[in-house]
């Protein structure tokens, strides 16, 4: 299982796409505190929040997140890498999927983490963006005062990771079963973009709503924000882990009984 | 009495209404190397993916003496974004032999790529990814090695060094080889058995020996004479 994930590090950090990715998503990081900050100072036009939202961590971990995914299970379908693989026995392969997945979200969060940190600390003043530039990190930077015990505000970001694993984990079964990095891309994208309307939808039907509360898409700045209650925090965690767990089993049963071409 | 390497028994692969491979029963013996040989939709490749676990049968089991196997089934299963070496040692890593058998430069000096270099993969030939196809295959030093088309894209002088090369992983380690090809005389010159597919049913398995006392000129006269015979029942 470590030769395996330490083959998966390896050929990750290869890819091409991943590079990319990685390095687009750090850059939209580093603008998107930039520009948020330059609103909040009044240098920036208030219009051109909509766009520096575009630039937030919920469009840019559901696009390049989905797309690294795509390359972490598509292209080993692709580039026939997963014969090498299938040596180790097709659980190991999903439980190897999973960790390299999750792995690949924590370096994605981290630098909209670090961002807010660095603010935070360095008591950059983000009044003047409150209201327009809206993201959980944007928050956590606004509403941290002196009052608040500095755990409170790590365990926010870790609760909030680990939903963007749970959030995520919903494109390896589809990854398997479409075996194409471009359509998991797409489908990533997708989903990401109507999971705000699912919320919505479901809010309308009580049986729907109740079943939405168990899935990680329901954690928002409500429940992870600092103001948040620590047991909404926790079961975050909880429900993210599980909902990725679900996704982990039923990848396995999609590729259990698979012929791989 | 000869180790069995791998063992079919009653192994049956259906895609929906199609019998790929029926109710196929094989011993294949260690130290040999076998030619496998039939149409287009004989059923050779679904055989070859079942024995190396990426396609499950539907009915029947195989048995494996050694996990130990080295794979080149369709395609070179290849990292375009990577270099010849970087792709040895990706596959070095899912081998778990760090500095064990073959080096990486041995590999790709046996498979006549050692002057690749810093060049990608996907800029490679045909020819020069079923070579590198080849190196990956052996990574390990294997005990069984399936190769499915090897010379698949080679020129004439690269068809003559991996038969050599085959021959040679055979005669210095021992390995056990199944090979599957559309050149039935260059399967003649490599193999030591033949094993004939048809439909999805074994039809024939001989000796090298056997395969010359038949009076045939060729494996391709002997193949054509046994799918003659069989569209004839």
């Amino acid at each position: 299982m470590k030769a395996l994930f330490e083959a998966t590090v390896y050929r990750m950090r290869k890819s091409t796409g991943v590079k990319i990715a990685i390095g687009l998503l750090f850059a939209a990081a580093i603008l998107y505190y930039v520009l948020a900050a330059m609103i909040a100072a009044g240098k920036l036009d208030a219009a051109s929040a909509g766009s520096v939202t575009g630039l937030g961590d919920s469009m840019m971990i559901w696009l390049f997140g989905s797309l690294v995914t795509g390359i972490l299970v598509g292209s080993d379908f692709e580039n026939k890498t997963i014969h090498g693989a299938i040596k180790f026995g097709r659980k190991k392969i999903i439980a190897n999927y999973m960790l390299a997945f999750a792995v690949a979200v924590l370096i994605m969060v981290l630098p909209y983490t670090l961002g807010s940190i660095i603010c935070v600390f360095s008591k950059v003043n983000m009044q003047g963006a409150e209201g327009t530039v809206i993201s959980i990190f944007m928050s956590n930077i606004l509403e941290y005062t002196k009052n608040v015990f500095i755990g409170k505000l790590l365990l926010s970001y870790i609760a909030y990771a680990i939903t963007y694993i749970g959030q995520l984990s919903i494109c390896i079964p589809v990854a398997i079963k479409l075996k194409k990095t471009v359509a998991v891309t797409a489908f990533g994208f997708f989903f990401g973009m109507i999971t705000a309307l699912l919320a919505t939808l479901a809010s309308k039907v009580k049986l729907l709503d109740h079943i939405y509360q168990l899935t990680p898409y329901h954690y928002g700045i409500a429940q992870l924000g600092i103001n948040a209650k620590i047991s909404d925090m926790f079961m975050g965690i909880v429900v993210s882990l599980i909902f990725a767990g679900i996704m982990g089993l039923l990848s396995w049963c999609i590729l259990k009984k698979a012929n791989i071409k | 009495m000869d180790e069995i390497m791998v063992h079919l028994e009653a192994v049956t692969k259906k895609y929906k209404e199609t019998l790929a491979v029926n109710n196929c029963n094989l011993k294949l013996k260690k130290g040999k190397i076998y030619g496998l040989a039939g149409k287009n939709g004989a059923g050779k490749t679904t055989m070859m993916r079942m024995i190396a676990g990426l396609g499950i049968p539907t009915e029947g089991t195989i048995t494996l003496l050694s996990n130990k196997i080295g794979t080149l089934i369709e395609a070179p299963s290849l990292n375009g974004s990577m270099t010849a070496k970087e792709n040895l040692n990706f596959y070095r890593m899912l081998c778990q032999e760090k500095n064990a058998s073959f080096s990486n430069e041995e590999l790709l000096e046996l498979v006549g790529l050692a002057d690749t270099k810093r060049k990608k993969v996907k800029d490679f030939s045909l020819g020069m990814r079923q070579r590198l196809g080849i190196a990956a295959a052996l990574l390990g030093k294997p005990d069984f090695i399936m190769l499915d088309e090897p010379v698949n894209g080679l020129d004439p002088v690269g068809v003559i060094e991996i038969r050599n090369l085959i021959k040679m992983l055979n005669k210095k380690y021992h390995m056990t080889i199944l090979i599957s090809s559309h050149n039935l005389q260059e399967l003649y010159e490599t193999a030591t058995d033949y094993i004939i597919m048809d439909k999805g049913i074994i039809k024939k398995e001989l000796t090298l020996e056997q395969l010359d006392k038949e009076n045939h000129k060729s494996l391709e006269e002997y193949f054509l004479s046994v799918i003659e015979q069989e569209e004839k029942r």
